[in-house]
Order: structure tokens, then C-alpha cells, then sequence
């Protein structure tokens, strides 16, 4: 049988999905966070917070995942 | 109110929106996940041993040599004690093994996609043990509602149903008690009306017929082709180390089969090319004229000759016209362990020959004719250059190993699900590919022409002694046909990958026993090859590849089991390797040695501490680099960790203008943390 499907390359694909979605949770983060900072409504900023946590655990993630490219 | 300024505000955002999310979906990696890694240096002079110690007194530790002794394995200790084995790896003076032969006849229902199928099977009792039970493999029952499965099926439609089971003419019934037969899973248990004797054959006649699965593991059909594999009831392994091999057929583990003659004929409607392993005898009763034409041209040889083209298709062109719209294409084949066939209206036909060297007593090299049948939307995917690349695998490994033995090597396109998958002297490659990816497929594929082919280890315990051997290979052939590739790198950041992980699972093992199939494909596929890469850093390139042809020579038609692998290269190399197989086949031991420290001892003389932080004794390779370049190694060998020392120091000379050391910069084996390994620290 064929080899299974590239494990490296699979990885580096999981590890491209959980940049991206760091990447992308903290800029919705950060200009949710100035949103708030702009109108001066800290409430808005609650919404940061799932984000931000999000965030961290997609560039954990990705962290991981590059130490065994 | 704070003053808003909306427009400016999303305009900025908007711009470093796009650039982080391009920069995030690039496809192209940065040079610091994926650099390039050095490729394994060529087999080059052993460096000199050295002379080591530990680096400070070590209290008594539990780990001895015992810890690296291989595992008592009882059944091989007896086969040994009987004469079928040895401990030098040869076959045993009383080394026996049963025999099959088969003659078969099949037709194909392709509206209803079913098989009906009808043949005899001769069994002989070659083995000094008397056989009241003889059991069947009937592959097809993995597509039985009631199977048990370790791999999904696309539907469960049915296995093979029985329509006659005889013993010497005799009928017998499906029963639990006396002569009869029972079927679980995918086994059969055909208990004799008289018990086979030593020495003595006996006749089976089977009737069957079976659903062709669509798109099943390993063959089935897509509607367009139909890849008749694993179509017949097939003796089981009746061996000298483990008597029946009955593991039933799950899915995901392979085969283990017994060597046979076979007599096939295989009815389809006109108009339909059939691609199967072994010889077409009749080929004046089905091929057109034009086609035999250019197929003779091909087999003359040097040429790339499409035997049928797109308009040559149909009956009364690339076939003849049949009797009642069918033909029957009769093939034999002899001294292989299975029979497979493709069909299909739709292929196309390319045909060329491969060198293979002097084989069969003959005193000129010889050819093979390559085969290679697909459809015309394949062209797409690099199909147009398959059987060229098919011509260029065989090349390598007749050279590299021995020469390829048949008398074809046919490459069908079929079924997704086949993705790459071999049968003797055919192989089924499915889905999509490139023209690059479809030279890697069919380089591994091809491989298995030798392993498990040739070489009829069981695939379905050891997995690693076919795909291991087939994707050690297969780097061969790749680095053979692109200079540029890095195949050996693959695999062994591919395994690396998963020790870091702590995803391994050890090598000997039942293949349908994995956690899941990237263990398996890490245990029977990437970490086998990586570790024949190191065998050949320790023993040498010249003599592994000498080991695994003196392997291939002496199991060639036969069934070697691990330690027969293991006791050849043993003997080959003058070496006990035990400690080896023992660290890389039965254990999961990372390997990560680190330069600890580095004192110079005078003007050309360091003295390096080694500290390894895994648990695998491996050699240590040393290198020393100059300013102006020069350099000088040294090995330090594995048994300076065999008393469990976890720190070793050597003394070691350097070129006066000493800049730089380092383990192993040519990764030929497979440690798991690099950036311990050089020193200064990068």
C-alpha cells in the first residue's frame, strides 16, 4: 500500500489552520479593544475577552506544532 | 465624546488585516520551519573508533547488556531446534512450505457488478504435520454487513457467498460438526472428510460469487474500472514458526500469502481490456490484430508504443468480437502468492520494456515489458508518463537488488480508494496525482515487486518487512530519478516528527493493532526506512545493500520471518547488531545524544563530552571543522552506552584551525533534538 498521507505535511497544515485563526482572533480582539477605547464603553470590551482567549490557545497550539516541523 | 474617526480607523485596519491574513495563509513556509535539511552523505570510509570513558563514575545501573538482548522468541527457538530455521538467516536443512495450485475461472456481471467464480485449488502437505482442518482466506467477507472492520468500507453490501464447497468431489455442507465448513469473518475452516497427510494433496472445488464493493479498500470498482482483487478463496499460511496463520482480514493490516501456480480465466464483455497478473495465453482470441501488432512493436523494445488509443477502443478494434458480446482472456502465472485482474472499457494502453540484467540462467541481460492501462482523463494527472516511469523503477531496483523476475509489470489506473496498492506484477494506483507524485507512487509500489512479492514475508504481523523495505526503496529510486530530491529527509522528519510528538508505537507489531493508522504508517513505513538509513551509517552502505540482496536471495519464494532478516544481516555485516533491533524493531528508545561539554586538551586535541539524553545506544559520529575547511571524524561506538552510561568522554584531534564540532552533521541516524548537537551552540 501507498505510504499514508504526508504526516509533515499534514502538520504544517494544522499548523498554517492554528496561526491563522491566532492571528485573526487577536486582530478582532485588538480592534474590538479600541472600539471600546474609542466610545469609551468598557462593555464592548467584554467581547474581547473570548477572542483573546481564543487567540492564545490558537498560538499555543501553532507553538507546538513548529517545534516538529 | 472622544472625537470618532471611523473611516481612517477601518482603513488602517482594514490594511493590516489583509497583510497579517496573507502573511498567515502563505502558502510557502518560512525558511525556519521547513530549511532545507543536508541529505545523508554518501557511504564514505568509517571513521577510526575511539577510545571512551565515561565522563565521571557511574553507580550500578539496572540497564545491562540484557536490556539490549532480543526477546526469546519461542516459536523460531523450536523451528531452529527442528532444522527449518537457522541463526545464521539461511533457510534451515528442513525447511518446507506448502504449495497451491489454482485453476480458476470468473465472470463479470458488469450491470449487476457481481462475480461469479468457479475453480479447484490442488493443496500440498509439504509440511511433516498431518492437516485434519484446511483454512480459507475469503477477503471479499471484509465487505460482509457482519464484519468486523478496522477500516471503513464506502457500503457493506455483501461478502462471498458460497455456492459449492467439495473435497475430492465430495459436496460438503456448511456445518459446525464433522466434514464441513464454517465461516468467521473472513476465514474459512474447511474441516476434511480425512485428515491430510504429510506428503499428501489434496483436491478443493469452491464455487462463489460475490458483490464487487464499490471503491473498496485496496480495489472494487468506481463504475468506469473494476480492480478484481482479493476475488477467490485463497489458502491460508501454513508455516514452520506459527503453523496457520489465521489473523482475519480487518483492513487495515495486509496479506500473508503462500506461493502458487495459477490457471485463470476471466470472462467481461467485449470491447473490455483486462490487465492481470501473469501471462495471456490466448491472446490471438481477444486482442484485435492492430493491437497485437503494437504490441509487438513494443515488445521489441526501447519505445514507448500506444498499444490502444482512444480511438482504437472497442470491440472488433482493440479486442476481438465475442460470442454472445463476451470474451474470456486466459492468463497464467507461476510461483506467486495472489492473482489480481482489471477491467475496464475505458483504458488506454501504453506499452514499453525495461532492462532487468541477466536473469533465468540466460547469459544477456534481458527486458521486461511494462504495461500501463488508464483512462484518458488521466492524462492529467501524469498518466501519459506511467509506464515510462514504471520502466525507470524497475531499472533501479534490477540493478540496485536483483533482476525483476516476471515477465510484465502493468500499472492500472483505478478505483480511489486503491490509491497505491500492489499485487504481483500489477499494481492499482487511484485518485489524483501529479507527474511527480506519480513516479514516487509507482517507485514504492514497484518495490513491493521484490518485497513482499518475491520476498513473502507476512504483511499483516510485520508490516515493516514489505512497506519498510518498499519506502526504503522507494528514496532510492526517487533520488535515482530527481538528484534534487530529499526522500531519506522525509522520512526521517516524518518519524522524528512523531518521536517528538510522542505519537510512536514500536515496529513489531501486529499491524491491526496500532492506535491508529498514523502510528501505523510511522511504525511500518517511515521509521523502517529511516533506520535502514542508519544501519548503512554503522555497517556501511556497500554492506546493507549486500545484506538486503543476500536476504532477498535466500527468502526469494519463501516466507522469512524477522529474525531471519535480523541473523542474515548479522552475518553479512560480521557484526551482533542484536542491540540494534532490539533498540529500533521492538522498543520505542528516542535517540538524542548532545555534546555536553568541550575542553581543549592541548593545541590539536579536544576532549569532548557526549551526554545522551534519550535511551537508544547508537554509535557517535563526530565531526570537527576548520576555518579553512578541513575536517576530521571520529566514531565513538555504541557499546560505550551498553553498561547504561549516560555520559561519555572522548578525546579527539581538530584541525588547527578548529572552529566548529558536531554529531552526525549528515543526519544519517535519526536523533530527535538537533540543537544540542553542535558545538559552539548555534
Amino acid at each position: 500500500m501507498a505510504p499514508p498521507v504526508n504526516a509533515g505535511a499534514q502538520r504544517l497544515r494544522l499548523y498554517r489552520l492554528w496561526r491563522t485563526a491566532a492571528v485573526l482572533c487577536a486582530l478582532g480582539a485588538v480592534e474590538i479593544g479600541v472600539l471600546a477605547w474609542q466610545r469609551q464603553r468598557p462593555v464592548i470590551a467584554l467581547a474581547c475577552l473570548p477572542l483573546a482567549a481564543l487567540a492564545a490557545y490558537g498560538a499555543r497550539r501553532a507553538s507546538a506544532l513548529r517545534q516538529v516541523l | 465624546m472622544p472625537e470618532h474617526r471611523p473611516v481612517t480607523l477601518y482603513r488602517t485596519g482594514l490594511a493590516l488585516w489583509c497583510s497579517l491574513l496573507a502573511a498567515a495563509c502563505s502558502t510557502q513556509p518560512s525558511s525556519s520551519i521547513a530549511g532545507p535539511v543536508p541529505r545523508p552523505a554518501p557511504a564514505a570510509a568509517p571513521p577510526k573508533p575511539a577510545e571512551a570513558k565515561p565522563a565521571q563514575p557511574q553507580a550500578p545501573r539496572a540497564e545491562s547488556m540484557r536490556a539490549f538482548a532480543l526477546p526469546v522468541w519461542g516459536a523460531f527457538d523450536s523451528a531452529v531446534a527442528r532444522g527449518t530455521r537457522t541463526r545464521t538467516g539461511e533457510p534451515g536443512p528442513a525447511y518446507w512450505q506448502q504449495r497451491a495450485e489454482y485453476h480458476m475461472e470468473a465472470e463479470l456481471n458488469q450491470v449487476s457488478k457481481r462475480l461469479n467464480g468457479h475453480g479447484t485449488v490442488t493443496y500440498h502437505n509439504n509440511s511433516p504435520d498431518t492437516l485434519p482442518t484446511i483454512y480459507i482466506q475469503a477477503y471479499g467477507n471484509l465487505f460482509a454487513p457482519e464484519a468486523k472492520r478496522n477500516t471503513p468500507v464506502l457500503a457493506a453490501l455483501g461478502g462471498i457467498i458460497f455456492t459449492k464447497v467439495a473435497v475430492e468431489g465430495r459436496s460438503l455442507d456448511s456445518s459446525a460438526f464433522g466434514a464441513g465448513w464454517t465461516v468467521s469473518g473472513t476465514i474459512m475452516a474447511l474441516r476434511l472428510p480425512k485428515p491430510l497427510l504429510p506428503g499428501a494433496s489434496v483436491e478443493l472445488e469452491f464455487a462463489w460469487n460475490l458483490r464487487i464493493p464499490p471503491d473498496g479498500p485496496r480495489g472494487g470498482q468506481d463504475r468506469e474500472t473494476y480492480v478484481l482483487s482479493y476475488w477467490y478463496p485463497q489458502v491460508a499460511v501454513y508455516d514452520d514458526v506459527n503453523g496457520w496463520q489465521i489473523d482475519p482480514y480487518l483492513g487495515n493490516a495486509e496479506f500473508y500469502m503462500g506461493y502458487g501456480d495459477y490457471d485463470v480465466a476471466v470472462t467481461v464483455p467485449e470491447g473490455w481490456l483486462v490487465a492481470s497478473t501473469g501471462t495471456l495465453q490466448n491472446p490471438d482470441e481477444v486482442l484485435g490484430d492492430s493491437t497485437r501488432a503494437r504490441l509487438a512493436r513494443a515488445r521489441a523494445g526501447g519505445v514507448l508504443v500506444g498499444v490502444v488509443g482512444e480511438g482504437d477502443r472497442g470491440a472488433g478494434k482493440a479486442t476481438m468480437k465475442g460470442k454472445n458480446g463476451k470474451l474470456t482472456w486466459r492468463f497464467k502465472a507461476e510461483n506467486v502468492r495472489d492473482v489480481t485482474w482489471a477491467t475496464s472499457n475505458l483504458y488506454l494502453w501504453d506499452a514499453t520494456t525495461a532492462p532487468v540484467g541477466i536473469r533465468g540462467g540466460s547469459s544477456m541481460p534481458d527486458t521486461t515489458m511494462i504495461y500501463s492501462f488508464y483512462r484518458p482523463d488521466q492524462r492529467r494527472s501524469g498518466w501519459g508518463e506511467s509506464a515510462p516511469y514504471a520502466a525507470r523503477s524497475i531499472a533501479i531496483f534490477s540493478r540496485v537488488l536483483w533482476p525483476y523476475p516476471y515477465p510484465h509489470m502493468t500499472v492500472v489506473d483505478g478505483p480511489a480508494s486503491c490509491g497505491g496498492m500492489e499485487y504481483p506484477m500489477m499494481t492499482c494506483i487511484g485518485g489524483d496525482w501529479t507527474e511527480r507524485s506519480l513516479f514516487d507512487v509507482e517507485a514504492h509500489e514497484i518495490a513491493h515487486m521484490w518485497f513482499p512479492m518475491q520476498v513473502g514475508s507476512d504483511e499483516k504481523r510485520y508490516a515493516w518487512m514489505d512497506e519498510g523495505m518498499a519506502q526504503y526503496f522507494q528514496s532510492v529510486a526517487i533520488e535515482a530519478q530527481f538528484p534534487d530530491a530529499d526522500d531519506v529527509g522525509e522520512n526521517r522528519r516524518n518519524y522524528v516528527g512523531a518521536v517528538r510528538y510522542g505519537k510512536e508505537t514500536e515496529m513489531m507489531r501486529n499491524g491491526d493493532k496500532y492506535p491508529d493508522y498514523n502510528a501505523y504508517g510511522i511504525a511500518s513505513y517511515f521509521k523502517p526506512a529511516t533506520v535502514l538509513v542508519a544501519l548503512g551509517g554503522i555497517i556501511g552502505d556497500s554492506t546493507l545493500m549486500r545484506g538486503l540482496r543476500e536476504y532477498g536471495t535466500r527468502w526469494s519464494g519463501r516466507h522469512p520471518m524477522p529474525s531471519d532478516f535480523w541473523n542474515t544481516m548479522n552475518t553479512v555485516s560480521g557484526q551482533d547488531l542484536d542491540w540494534f533491533w532490539r533498540t529500533w524493531y521492538y522498543e520505542t528508545w528516542k535517540l538524542d545524544q548532545a555534546i555536553d561539554d568541550v575542553v581543549r586538551a592541548n593545541e590539536d586535541t579536544l576532549v569532548i563530552t557526549v551526554e545522551n539524553k534519550g535511551r537508544a545506544p547508537m554509535p557517535v559520529l563526530l565531526v570537527a571543522r576548520g576555518a579553512r575547511g578541513s575536517t576530521t571524524s571520529l566514531m565513538v561506538p555504541a557499546d560505550v552506552w551498553f553498561q547504561g552510561e549516560k555520559k561519555v568522554s572522548v578525546r579527539m584531534a581538530v584541525p588547527d584551525d578548529f572552529t566548529r564540532v558536531e554529531i552526525d552533521p549528515a543526519q544519517r541516524f535519526p536523533d530527535a533534538d538537533r540543537s544540542n548537537q553542535a558545538w559552539p551552540r548555534r
